[in-house]
């Protein structure tokens, strides 16, 4: 299409739609959310407002926070709304809360998220999103708790965050490559492990994916997850010129019917560049 | 078998009222100044096991509680560490508080208050309120700031100017340089803080059979490395979220090795960092980490890990470095250049190292 | 006889890759033997369906599928211009090509790509594809080059990137230097964007970027396939992306919420105003906004790039400014309208930017992560260390240089 036509098909376009601030003003909303912030924390943080009202309020505040130094002037009194929020009656509102104080590393809610980890009558979010929460945070602490619930919760969710929470303890290599071994367990969670197992101990983890990868009475899915780790692992070349290997790619590559997987077989080729 | 240490041996923390009743004693000894300098080390019993926040918030309160019970000398040098590269805002405001109880603070500790109000102002968070009604972190380093008097009105001013604070922090501002002018001119305050004077108890020689293991994946003992050559060793991890210190500290490490080269003394001596976290940091995070920050890996200068725990290595350094549950949770800056005998001459701790001053000594030891 | 056509900006093995920028070429004749010159027509090559050129004898917009050359028979080259024809974008490698004839006889070919950053929404699957298993060699399970893209987007480099007139060229850098990476494990690919103020859900889809779970009790962890390119991300210590949408995917996020503007339509943000001073408020709505528009790594600016989705919303951001650029003519950083002067260091059109200017201490970040803006076969601009003001002129409308990437709807017009 020649440029000239499209700008004459566009600014036909544009001039179609009222602009932008009219039609703000018209519906009588405000232009500048920046500029309301007290007003916007007021609602957050009233119990009594309805809770979409109140939701609305606060993603609108956390949409400010991206203009950087610009939101510092409000930035005491936004912790301190999210802080309030944190014991809300409203579950989407407490997840918010703990998810955005997490993100800021504050130290209040990850001890609301630990307490109630130890004791799930304390929990004011689910174990599995306690537990992802405290991971944006490198240095919470939060793998001992990991442990706790991968030993006492049986929810599968749970366990998966937990497993993925592990990857930060140097000493659960062993754990992983025994969940990603287990033909009993849920797919998710050995998927799960294989992928911790390879960041943690390279070498174990080929170890174990070599293995799995020409099981043909293991599930095509962990055989996938392994092939796919094998393939991007320092000896891939190596690795995959195995024939053994080679046929268990192709073969899972098949059943996957996955474009992506296609592109990991096309680096099996002799003399590709893995 | 995995390599380094094993974290899960530090036992795990205690209960945070008992932490909080630790302070609250060092508080209330006769002793107070010494006893809540003891709780400044980084490997506290107090904050064993703990998560960096939940550490640095105790770090906060013991900081702040030299301001009534006296800040004696030896706590200055980590009161004023926190403020040039204290990323936490609890720690920092804890470190403003604290120089109130310092006889006469180093002038300094101006620049050093001014700068970390910069550097937290977008994590400003509400301070303990354990000691007075809660104020924001950037209002307790004003208020410090105007303890100074009169030199501080001009530093206010410029904080003032970069615009965009709270109503709070506008409102302190302006009654701090208002205060700072009317104060009396304060009698004149020392100097740049000298680094920790050099008394290593550790003997030469001590970890010479350490093995160690280099970014490459190489295995050798400590001495097959630094035997024979002075060495300006570093300390830092991979997974340090304070660019200002282990970021920092590789990247002016590669500047030293850089003058070395350029006088020609590259060979004559060794330039390292060990790392605190050996259990994570293997030779492909160490090689990712230095080449991200052009370390110039040659065999005179390489990233390393102890392939034991790190044990041996902390105590023949005095490192200041404390473990939570799976990694680091709280340390200093350390560097040491030794002989080529294995002897400590200069140990740095805490503040930002000068690369000129560890050049110079590092040639100084070549040509004795 | 056969006629050679070199275009300015090959990679070493001969490929070559344009975009809606006119580019410089040269023909010339081999083994022409004795005569006068040959007439030589060059057209469109490429496969049915695949990109398309357009041929001029000066850099400007509009040119014709077609065009007569008279070439020498000594082998003198001959200047002429190609570029990439608007709206018609290459799929893969090699769908588009020049073919020269001489009466009616093919005696010259040279395959090429139109690369053109596109519409998540309407990538094919081997597209899509190609730019994940990209993606993922770049991360590398958390030991490759990106992550100093991770490192260059945290809450020490905020005042670089945020809240101040260079929010959009940084930004525009910052993208740069990702694709320019991705392009040197896959020159085939070019960044995509997420249209947020349309539906996407080829984008929110497992083969894509994406889901967690149904319920939002499981956690807010993305279950990619096994197999998926991504199924090996990590950033730090830990794996994978923690992303839940705050909308329904089958739908776009809401141009309004608590009454006020929200992820603003495309017109809308258009309709900010003619001046950079106005348009700037993007970066307050529907930039801030999107972002929100999901919990987990994207909503909070030092956790938001971690997750691959990052990249995409930005990409849609300079769109967006891209296409202001062009519907007002802003390429040129002496219209007082083109830019907001009054900046913070960084924030000045003679500035060169953190962190590729290696700049550290003082009133930028401690350290300078990833090093220059990583370089382009296909060009040498803006160079390595950018200032503010040169990445205006992406297209090389004034200046006659483009950067080597442009957007699938927005085109190149001469000053």
């Amino acid at each position: 299409m020649k440029a000239s036509e499209y700008r004459r098909q566009y600014e036909a376009q544009l001039n179609a739609e009222t602009p932008f601030a009219e039609g703000l003003r018209a519906a009588g909303a405000d232009v500048d959310a920046e500029a309301d912030i007290p007003s916007l924390l007021a609602v957050a943080t009233d119990a009594k407002a309805p809770e979409d009202d109140r939701q609305a309020a606060l993603e609108q505040v956390h949409a400010a926070t991206f203009l950087g130094q610009a939101f510092d002037r409000h930035r005491a009194d936004y912790i301190a709304a999210l802080h309030k929020l944190v014991t809300d009656d409203a579950p989407a509102l407490r997840r918010l809360a703990l998810e955005w104080l997490s993100a800021a590393k504050d130290d209040v809610a990850q001890k609301v998220l630990a307490d109630g980890l130890k004791d799930p009558a304390k929990a004011l979010v689910s174990a599995a999103s306690a537990l992802e929460f405290l991971s944006l945070d490198e240095h919470s602490a939060v793998t001992p708790l990991a442990r706790l619930v991968l030993e006492r919760d049986k929810d599968l969710e749970a366990r998966v965050a937990a497993l993925r929470t592990l990857t930060a303890d140097p000493n659960a290599a062993d754990l992983f490559a025994r969940f990603m071994r287990d033909k009993d367990e849920f797919k998710e969670v050995r998927q799960i492990s294989a992928v911790g197992l390879q960041k943690l101990n390279e070498n174990l983890f080929q170890k174990v994916a070599q293995q799995i990868a020409v099981d043909d009475h293991d599930f095509d899915d962990i055989r996938a997850t392994a092939l796919n780790g094998l393939a991007r692992s320092p000896i891939a070349e190596q690795l995959l010129s195995n024939p053994a290997v080679r046929a268990s790619a192709k073969a899972i590559g098949e059943k996957l019917a996955s474009n992506a997987f296609s592109a990991l077989l096309s680096r099996i080729k002799p003399g590709s560049d893995a | 078998m995995p390599a380094g240490i094993s974290i899960d041996a530090a036992p795990p923390a205690a209960s945070l009222d008992e932490a909080e009743a630790a302070i609250d004693r060092a508080l209330a000894a006769p002793d107070a100044p010494a006893a809540l300098t003891r709780l400044l080390a980084e490997d506290a019993p107090l904050y064993r096991g703990r998560g960096t926040a939940e550490a640095e918030r105790l770090r906060g309160r013991v900081l702040a509680g030299f301001a009534k019970a006296g800040l004696p000398p030896a706590a200055l040098p980590q009161v004023l560490a926190e403020l040039e590269t204290g990323l936490n805002p609890l720690v920092v405001a804890g470190a403003a508080r604290a120089l109130a109880g310092a006889e006469a603070p180093p002038a300094e500790a101006l620049d050093l208050l001014a700068a970390a109000a910069s550097r937290i102002r977008s994590t400003d968070a509400p301070t303990s309120p354990d000691l007075r009604p809660p104020l924001g972190a950037v209002t307790e380093i004003v208020l410090a700031m105007a303890r100074h008097g009169a030199p501080a009105v001009s530093r206010l001013r410029v904080l003032r100017a970069e615009g965009g604070w709270s109503a709070a922090v506008t409102a302190a501002l302006a009654q701090a340089i208002a205060t700072a002018e009317a104060a009396a001119p304060k009698g004149c305050c020392g100097g740049r803080s000298s680094t920790l004077p050099v008394a290593p108890a550790a003997a030469p020689g001590a970890i010479d059979d350490l093995p160690i293991q280099d970014q490459s994946g190489a295995v050798m003992r400590f001495a097959d490395l630094f035997a024979g050559r002075p060495a300006a060793i570093a300390f830092f991890y991979t997974r340090c979220m304070n660019p200002q210190k282990c970021s920092l500290t590789i990247s002016r490490l590669a500047a030293v090795k850089a003058r070395l080269r350029a006088a020609g003394l590259a060979e004559r001596a060794v330039v390292a960092a060990f790392t605190y976290d050996p259990a994570y940091d293997t030779p492909r995070q160490l090689e990712a980490y230095g080449r991200d920050r052009g370390f110039p890996f040659d065999a005179h200068c390489r990233l390393l890990r102890t392939t034991g725990p790190l044990d041996p290595l902390q105590a023949h350094f005095e490192l200041g470095v404390g473990f939570g549950p799976a990694t680091v949770n709280q340390h200093r800056i350390d560097l040491a250049v030794t002989a080529a005998d294995g002897r400590i001459v200069l140990s740095h701790a805490h503040r930002l190292w000068d690369e000129a001053e560890v050049f110079e000594t590092l040639a100084g030891q070549i040509q004795a | 006889m056969r006629v050679e056509i070199d275009i300015e900006g090959e990679l070493p093995d001969g490929r070559a890759f344009l975009t809606w920028a006119p580019v410089k070429a040269t023909a010339r004749v081999i083994d022409g033997g004795a005569g006068g010159d040959v007439d030589v027509l060059l057209e469109n090559g490429g496969t049915p369906g695949g990109g398309k050129v357009v041929f001029d004898t000066q850099r400007r917009h509009d040119g014709e599928s077609s065009l007569r050359l008279r070439l020498p028979r000594n082998g003198k080259p001959v200047l002429f211009w190609v570029a990439g024809e608007f709206g018609e974008p290459s799929k893969s490698y090699g769908d588009a090509g020049i073919k020269a004839r001489v009466g009616g006889a093919v005696v010259g070919t040279l395959p090429l790509m139109v690369r053109i950053r596109k519409d998540a929404q309407t990538l094919t699957p081997a597209e899509r594809d190609r730019f994940l298993v990209a993606l993922a060699r770049l991360n590398n399970a958390g030991a490759g080059p990106f992550r100093a893209f991770r490192d260059m987007h945290t809450n020490l480099s905020t005042r670089e990137a945020h809240g101040g007139p260079a929010f959009l060229p940084w930004h525009r850098s910052y993208l740069l230097d990702l694709e320019r990476e991705l392009q040197a494990v896959d020159p085939s690919v070019a960044l995509p964007y997420w249209r947020f103020d349309k539906p996407a859900p080829n984008i929110f889809d497992a083969h894509f970027l994406g889901m967690p779970a149904a319920s939002p009790t499981a956690g807010d962890l993305v279950r990619f396939p096994p197999g998926h390119p991504l199924e090996h991300w990590s950033t730090d210590s830990f794996t994978g992306v923690m992303r839940r949408p705050n909308f329904d995917v089958r739908g776009a996020p809401p141009s309004r919420r608590a009454g006020r503007g929200y992820v603003l339509t495309e017109p809308e943000t258009l309709g900010l105003g003619p001046s950079f001073g106005q348009l700037r408020a993007m970066e307050s709505a529907p930039h801030g906004p999107a972002h929100v528009s999901f919990s987990g790594f994207i909503s909070s600016i030092p956790t938001a790039a971690k997750d691959p989705l990052f990249f995409l919303l930005h990409g849609n951001v300079d769109r967006l400014w891209a296409k202001w650029q062009w519907a007002n003519r802003r390429f040129d950083t002496a219209d007082p309208n083109a830019f907001q002067a009054g900046g913070s260091l960084g924030h000045r059109l003679p500035d060169t930017m953190w962190p590729w200017n290696g700049e550290t201490g003082g009133q930028r970040p401690p350290t300078a992560p990833g090093g220059p803006l990583r370089d382009s076969p296909v060009t040498k601009q803006p160079g390595p260390k950018p200032t503010v003001g040169v990445m205006l002129d992406y297209l090389g409308v004034r200046s006659g240089r483009d950067q080597g990437f442009a957007y699938d709807d927005v085109p190149f017009e001469a000053a």
